[in-house]
Formats: C-alpha cells, structure tokens, sequence
C-alpha cells in the first residue's frame, strides 16, 4: 500500500505533462465539432464542446482537401521507395567495406545535415524550372536527395548491428552480393527501415520550404503548402481549419502504429557500445 | 569492432563502385549542385531586373549584407535563437526521456506513446493551430490564463510564444531518442546502485548521464542543425515580425529572395546564415567527439 501511495505523485506528474502536450490537439478536435457559420473566428471557447455539429466536415469536404492529400501521397510514395532504393547499397558497402575515402564519405554525409535546407532551395528551384520539374514530381527528387544523408548514416549504424559472420558463411555457401543483400541483410534490417520509413514519411508530409518554393500551381499544392496559404491569406473559418487538421494526420497515425514497434530499435541502435 | 579483412577485400572493385556510386551521383545533382550554385550565385547581381543577363559583382553582395544594419540585429535574434532552441530541447528531452523511464512510473508504455502527439498531426497544421489558440482576443491561450498577453504585437511575447510553439513540435525527437538510449543501459547497474544507496539524483548524475552522453552529443548536433529547419515556425507564426524582432536569418534570406526577388544577395545572407550554423555545430562537435560515433 505505501509503495502504491509513492507512485502516485508520479502519475499525477505525467498526467499534467500529457494533458499540457495534448492540449492543442484537443482544441483543434473539439473544435471541429463547432458550427463553419458562427461567425469567421469562432470566438467563445469552452473547454466541453456545445452544439456539437458535423457541419465543418462537410464544408471541409467539399474544399480542394482530397486533391492536397492526394498530392501529397503521389509525393510521399515514390520519395520513401527512392530513398530505400537508393541508400540500402550504399549504406551496406560502408558499413561492410573497408575501402579508400570511406570515411571521407561518411563525413561528408553527417556534415551535410548541418546545412540548412534554405541554401539548396533557390538554386534548385532554376535547376528545376531547366529540367521542366516545376511539379510533384522535381519536388520528389528533392526530397529524396534532402533526406539521404541522415538515414545513409541511420542505416550504416543499423548494420554495424548486425553481425559480419552471416554474410561470410552466406559468402562461402556461394551467395552472390545481391543476394546477400536483399535476401539475408535487408530482412534482418527491418527496424532500421522502418526508421527510414517513418522519418521520411514524416520529413516529406512537413516539409514546407522547398514546398513552397517548388511548387507554383495551385492545383499541385501538397498538405504543408496549402495549409500555409490558407491559413495566412484564405479566410477559413476555425472549425473547418481544424478538421483539415484531423483528416491530415491520418496518413501519419497509420504509418506510425505501422512502424512504432521497429522506432525504438531502429534508432542510433548502433551507438550505444 | 574492426571487421576481419578478408570478407571485406572479397569485393571487386566494379561491385563496390556499383553499390556507391547511384547514391552518391543522384545526391551530387540535387543537392551538392545546387549549393555550389548558390555560391556562385552570392558573387552575382542575379535579380528580377537581372534574370538572364546577371554578372559577377564580387564581393558587393557581402559588403551589402555587412554594412546593413539590420545584419547585426538579425545575426545577434539568430544567435539568440539557437541557443534558447538547442538548449530548451535538451532540457525538455532529457527531463521526458528521464522522468518517464524511471521504474516508479506506472504505465510508462502509454505514457512514452503519448509523448509522441505531436508528431501525429502534420507541423504546419499544427503551427495555425497554435496561430489561433495564441490570438490575443479570442485564442484559448490568453482565455486560460485569464490575461491579455498581446502575443503578436510585443516582440518578447512573439519570441516567447514562438519558443512554446517550437518546443512543443521538437521535443519528441530528443525524447525519443534518449529513451532508448536510457532503455539500453542494463538493469543490473541500477539495481547495484540501490543496494549501494544511492539516491535518484546520484543514478541520474552517475550512471545515466555518462552512460547516454554519446546519444546525447548526436542528438545537440542533430537539434542544432535542425534549429534552422524549423523556419516555418517563425515564418508561419510572425513573418519574422513585429517590426522584424523575431526574423532571423533564414526568414530575412527567404523574404530576399521571395519578396524582394534579390537572388544574389539572398544567396549571401543565406550563404552566412548555414556557416553560422556549421560554426555552432562544429563547437559541439569538437566537444562531444560525436564524428567517432557516428563515422566509426
């Protein structure tokens, strides 16, 4: 019994830090219960919501929201597939290879997530407009290229983990390197995709600089681009605001129930030793 | 943890090149290329008026940027920022990470998935989120605290509020972090320090503390590096107002280039901005000997 009393101020702790942290999300969910017509802000607040309505769903349904989140998946699909595709050999030869200029490399990728993003932003966006990317699909590569160097090195720590003797014995059963890569390695790894799958997910659907900066219509606006247009220059009423808020984040919810399991693992596993 | 040669020299040479090189030329296009070309750009009077036709100015743009007087306003609001960004993150992730490990804790499971809310609804969602809950005459924010803070037209609330808003969206990160890294200490140690008697403050001082300082140390790079990502927050928020107190130097490059269409002079400013943040970086790095965890 005394043992019990001890925790509770413990829990009464952690239950004042959640309530705090989860606060605006709360608003912006009972919010979205409010009526769109009361007015453009709506002004009294209560803690309980009243009058619950759905009205602001159906006003936020019949706004461009399907085509922003469609947008936004056409980017985020092929910019984690890229990514995985592309940093899976190269992390593997560093992590298993010991070769000239390695470590210049892996400086070299660790030095670069230093430099802001904003300095890559207006020259790409001429690079772009040579190459006729101006749309979803220049802004994917970009994203790709922006993302790389954190889970090249994410991933490299993440096979150090995994012990060198597997591809040695799968080398001497007369494996080929593919095979050995994609067929023993890459299964064994999964916690360190799931990292690269989860950030990247995440790092694609906030992005909101090179966002701006690439995309020039309307009609190709990702979440993060038109969710700042609105909310500077649109008048959106803030029940309407807030559903967007709900329906946006459920792309993010599945892939982090998806994946929440291999974050823990996946993360700097490799540092700690 | 040296691997043994032999499996390591088996690779010919086309192989090895062949698992490098895809990666290391598609980032070389779209991301090396382009910053090269912002340097080149620095040295240009690029411009609206100067868009196919622009020449090489030499330093101009530098000297511009220097003798400007809003430069070391704004420098001194970016310093500023960093360090009140870096070090409220390291607070808040580190007393998080500690508090919801510790064994009295009924429940922690819950509670750490908790933790991560706000990384379930997009940023910039939730950056006009706070935008309205923040408005001074009828946002949730001033209607709790039962005052009239003028958020948006003081510039040390602006600041403060901007602080709030970017805790709030970062802290997870370093929380998420730390606690796995406070997971992977071994029980055993702390169970010894029990019978030993040593107090919470002395296993946190003792143990924990020494044992995730490398984590701890790539975390402040990553936090420090990603101050500058969290441009939105403030351009979002304030637009670097009122009366520019809270621009720093990305939001002063960004208006530059997008308002006052100066490409050269916003390459320059942005240019100082990104060595601002390597010299920050670089500090912390030679303090916390991170490159040998991470390049090992």
């Amino acid at each position: 019994m005394r043992r019990f009393l001890k925790t509770i101020p413990y829990q009464l702790i952690a239950i004042l830090i959640i309530i705090l942290i989860a606060f605006p999300i709360y608003w912006a969910f009972i919010t979205s219960f409010k009526s769109p017509r009361a007015g453009l802000y709506t002004t009294e607040f209560h803690l309980l919501p009243t009058n619950l309505t759905l009205e602001a769903y159906e006003v936020a349904f019949q706004s461009p929201l399907f085509l922003w989140l469609r947008n936004s998946l056409i980017v985020v699909i092929p910019t984690i597939t890229l990514l995985i595709l592309f940093i899976t050999p190269i992390s593997y030869a560093l992590s298993r290879y010991r070769f000239f200029g390695r470590k210049s490399v892996m400086m070299i990728f660790v030095l670069v997530q230093l430099l802001p993003i904003m300095i890559a932003a207006w020259p790409l966006f001429f690079i772009m407009k040579e190459l006729r990317l101006l749309n979803l699909q220049g802004l994917l590569l970009a994203y790709t290229a922006m993302l790389m160097p954190f889970h090249i090195i994410n991933l490299k720590l993440f096979f150090d983990t995994i012990p060198i003797e597997i591809d040695e014995c799968a080398f001497m059963e007369g494996a080929s390197l593919p095979r050995i890569l994609y067929r023993i390695i890459l299964p064994l790894a999964k916690p360190g995709l799931g990292v690269a799958l989860v950030f990247g997910f995440m790092g694609v659907w906030n992005e909101y600089l090179l966002a701006r900066t690439l995309l020039m219509d309307s009609s190709q606006y990702t979440l993060s681009v038109a969710f700042g247009e609105i909310g500077l220059y649109w008048q959106t009423p803030w029940p309407v605001f807030a559903v967007y808020s709900i329906i946006s984040s459920i792309p993010l919810l599945i892939v982090f129930i998806f994946a929440q399991r291999y974050l823990r693992k996946g993360l700097m596993r490799g540092a700690l030793k | 943890m040296a691997h043994k040669p032999p499996f390591s020299l088996l690779i010919s040479k086309k192989a090895l090149l062949l698992l490098l090189l895809p990666s290391i030329i598609f980032f070389m296009i779209f991301f090396i290329y382009p910053i090269c070309e912002n340097f080149i750009l620095a040295f240009t009077n690029k411009s609206l008026y100067h868009y196919y036709e622009y020449e090489f100015v030499g330093l101009s743009n530098f000297t511009k940027m220097f003798s400007s007087p809003d430069f070391y306003v704004i420098s001194g609001h970016t310093i500023f920022w960093l360090i009140c960004t870096v070090s409220l993150q390291i607070i808040f992730g580190l007393s998080f990470a500690v508090f919801f490990t510790s064994p009295s804790l009924k429940g922690r499971n819950i509670y750490r998935a908790l933790l991560l809310l706000p990384w379930a609804v997009p940023n910039v969602v939730m950056i006009m989120v706070w935008r309205g809950m923040f408005n001074p005459s009828f946002g949730a924010v001033n209607f709790i605290l039962g005052a009239d803070v003028p958020w948006y037209t003081s510039p040390e609330y602006a600041f403060l509020m901007i602080q709030i808003v970017n805790i709030w969206l970062a802290y997870p990160f370093l929380t998420l972090l730390l606690t796995g890294a406070i997971l992977s200490i071994p029980a055993e140690i702390f169970e010894s320090a029990k019978i030993l008697g040593c107090s919470a403050f002395q296993k946190l001082r003792h143990i924990t503390l020494p044992l995730i300082k490398p984590i701890l140390a790539y975390g402040l790079l990553l936090t420090s590096a990603t101050a500058f990502m969290q441009f939105p927050v403030i351009w979002l928020l304030t637009r670097g107002g009122p009366g520019g107190s809270t621009d720093i130097l990305m939001t002063w490059a960004y208006k530059e280039a997008f308002y006052s269409q100066r490409y050269g002079y916003h390459a320059a400013i942005a240019i100082f901005g990104a060595l601002i943040s390597i010299i920050f970086a670089i500090v912390i790095i030679k303090k916390g000997k991170i490159l040998e965890v991470a390049v090992k």
